[in-house]
């Protein structure tokens, strides 16, 4: 296959495991075993981003400032780049520390720094997923028509939802090429009923208050009551404090005002987390323990108390509903992200709980696996088991038909129901 | 806005002066050999030093962490095991062997100080200016900042790890005590994901070439503030010459 880059903006689309990310490493001549059937020459600087933004940062930046200006190369009062920062805002999140940062966040910050770097070749691979849409359309405008003479390739899954405005070309792997890495099965749909949950219940969230450090709260006076098997999706600009009041109402962290009631019970969650508020990271690689992708799923059914039979049916559907079937016995690590992040996915949903809070579940998933997740999200509340979703990509917002929640400077405000326009 | 001028600037201590102050008052701390002298210097200069930099909470933290155990192990041993300072006879006398343990703890919590004080408590933008001025530089400089950016990583990193452990039911209650127990859990998924980090972070340096974008950094102007500058170092040389007068008077 021959990559012409004929316009500004390539287009990589193609389902998981294609081969977008193998072509976009090779592109930018960053991929271990180099493809026979992509050839790029390249004249000199390129830079791929991956979806993993935490591990795409420096790592001595200290300050967001600090960071962009190690990519830059000089003050950044003097690089061309500080136009764009003045647009993506980033200016009011100049002292803080990047790994402190949102996701959205940090994506800005990493493909901002690689802007200033100004190679001749920018990819980027799925990382604009956590961006939301005002940001996600000044970088790609940028990157398009802000760099003359420069060429950027992109592979998205949300592509089907931008709004394109720049000249570009597009390819379609699943087309042209063959598959290099099909370790995974496809996502699809399995009967739900044997993870059905034991116990449901309302979920009350009362005058939440939150911060992190003192003076500054995140979450100031955040109210709803979330029905037994309803779908809600959290939704709010980057660095809003959707991750801080998801990880709230999963009763991982603990609000400094307020309370969280599950069943009317004045026993807060955060007694027992886990145990009636499962919660899916956006990161999957925090919760990833074992060294086998079948145990990774089992060792937290154990702790719930169910007995072998339930784990081995409850394993069996996550490993057959999430494609992991061919991949059980090896390494969760060694997987690729999209893979890691549906073992995460695969483990909280198979513990079949009265509550979970999903931070990103669509992460790297093609629009197929995003419609058997959303499947399996409606028919596991059909069963009683409420979600609470926060996720960037519109088109999953409005299919799941859910309830939006609107966090917005710290209040909760519950809007109406999303659904198929 | 301020921060988009063309360089930022910040009120600080010249890079010398920190460094004399640095080397002054370590050098006097480790000369200095009467106890009653260290801990007054101790709450004369260091206390204000460390309240008027904001890093008051961290000393504490040392102080507790640190310094307390490091002074029952001591007493421990220079108390009641040796019963005597170094050099001594066994049990011949036990006040001298716990003055000592106590003189080596108020080192201990002198030199923390002064290094939380003068170093830990310096702003990112200084912190760079400085340690270029100090003629630390490229992968140096690479290695300095990482011991800087690593410690704070992997609190963040180990509290994800614990957190996501609990939200999978793996551990009831995150007490500080069913937390101390669960280290060992901790540590294979931490060191993974560093390891990992590291390789990525290889790549990224790697391809990007930041190497060779390392002497921008420390390149700020810094707005010394003189006469603070100038305290700084009286204060730390006075610190010197009193103890260097105390230790060796006596000799001559």
């Amino acid at each position: 296959m021959i990559i012409n880059f004929g316009k500004p903006l390539l287009i990589i689309d193609g389902p998981n495991f294609s081969g977008r990310t193998a072509t976009l490493r090779n592109i930018t001549d960053s991929a271990s075993t180099p493809m026979s059937h992509v050839r790029a020459r390249l004249t000199s600087s390129s830079v791929y981003i991956g979806p993993e933004i935490y591990n795409s940062l420096s790592g001595i930046g200290l300050t967001v400032r600090l960071e962009i200006q190690l990519h830059a190369g000089r003050p950044l009062g003097e690089s061309p780049i500080r136009g764009l920062i003045e647009r993506l805002e980033l200016a009011r999140i100049y002292d803080r520390s990047p790994f402190t940062l949102s996701g959205g966040e940090q994506a800005m910050v990493v493909i901002a720094s690689c802007l200033a770097l100004d190679p001749d070749v920018l990819a980027i691979d799925c990382a604009l997923e956590q961006v939301d849409d005002g940001p996600r359309s000044v970088l790609v405008n940028w990157i398009a028509n802000g760099r003359r003479g420069k060429y950027a390739a992109i592979a998205d899954n949300s592509l089907s939802e931008w709004s394109l405005e720049v000249p570009n070309v597009r390819i379609d792997l699943e087309a042209n090429t063959s598959r290099v890495d099909h370790r995974c099965g496809p996502l699809q749909f399995v009967d739900c009923s044997p993870i059905a949950p034991r116990l449901t219940g309302e979920l009350r969230l009362d005058r939440l208050q939150f911060a992190y450090c003192a003076g500054a709260p995140i979450i100031r006076n955040a109210s709803a009551r979330l029905c037994a098997g309803a779908v809600y999706v959290l939704a709010g600009k980057n660095g809003v404090g959707k991750t801080t009041l998801s990880k709230i109402v999963s009763g991982l962290l603990r609000p400094q005002v307020g309370q969280v009631l599950l069943r009317g019970n004045s026993v807060p969650p955060w007694d027992q987390p886990g145990r009636l508020i499962g919660y899916h990271f956006q990161n999957p690689d925090v919760q990833l323990f074992t060294t086998r992708v079948e145990d990774e799923i089992c060792i937290g059914l154990s702790a719930l108390g169910y007995t072998t039979s339930e784990v081995k049916v409850r394993r069996d559907w996550a490993l057959e509903a999430f494609g992991l079937s061919s991949v059980r016995a090896e390494h969760p690590l060694d997987l690729p992200f999209v893979a890691r992040k549906r073992i995460a996915l695969a483990s909280i949903l198979a513990a079949g709980l009265p509550w979970i809070v999903l931070d990103e579940p669509t992460l790297g998933q093609d629009q197929q696996s995003r419609e058997a997740i959303r499947t399996i999200i409606s028919a596991l509340s059909r069963y009683g088991t409420g979600f609470v979703v926060v996720s960037h990509s519109q088109s999953f917002r409005k299919s799941l038909q859910a309830t939006s929640l609107l966090l917005q400077n710290g209040t909760l405000t519950v809007a109406d129901r999303l659904g198929p326009e | 806005m301020p921060i988009m001028a063309g360089r930022h600037t910040s009120v600080c201590i010249h890079p010398f002066a920190r460094a004399a102050a640095l080397v002054c008052g370590i050098s006097g701390t480790l000369i200095g050999n009467c106890w009653p002298v260290l801990v007054l210097g101790y709450a004369a200069i260091v206390v204000p030093g460390v309240v008027f930099s904001k890093v008051g909470r961290n000393h504490r933290r040392f102080c507790a962490g640190v310094a307390l155990p490091f002074f029952v192990s001591a007493t421990i041993v220079w108390g009641i095991v040796v019963g005597d300072q170094p050099g001594g006879m066994r049990h011949r006398d036990v006040a001298a062997g716990v003055q000592f343990a106590f003189l080596m703890t108020v080192r201990l919590v002198l030199l923390g100080g002064i290094t939380q004080w003068l170093l830990a408590a310096m702003p990112t933008d200084e912190l760079l200016s400085t340690l270029t001025r100090w003629h630390v530089r490229g992968e140096l400089l690479v290695i300095v900042l990482s011991t800087v950016a690593f410690g704070p990583e992997i609190v963040r990193l180990a509290e994800q790890v614990s957190m996501a452990r609990h939200s999978r039911g793996l551990v009831r209650r995150r007490t500080l005590l069913i937390e101390s127990t669960q280290v060992p859990t901790l540590l294979r998924p931490i060191i993974a994901l560093l390891l990992r980090s590291a390789i990525r972070r290889g790549e990224v340096w790697r391809q990007r070439g930041l190497i060779d974008r390392l002497p921008c950094l420390g390149n700020v102007e810094l707005n010394v503030a003189h006469i603070t500058s100038v305290i700084y170092v009286c204060l730390a040389a006075m610190w010197l010459v009193v103890n260097m007068t105390i230790r060796f008077a006596g000799r001559t």
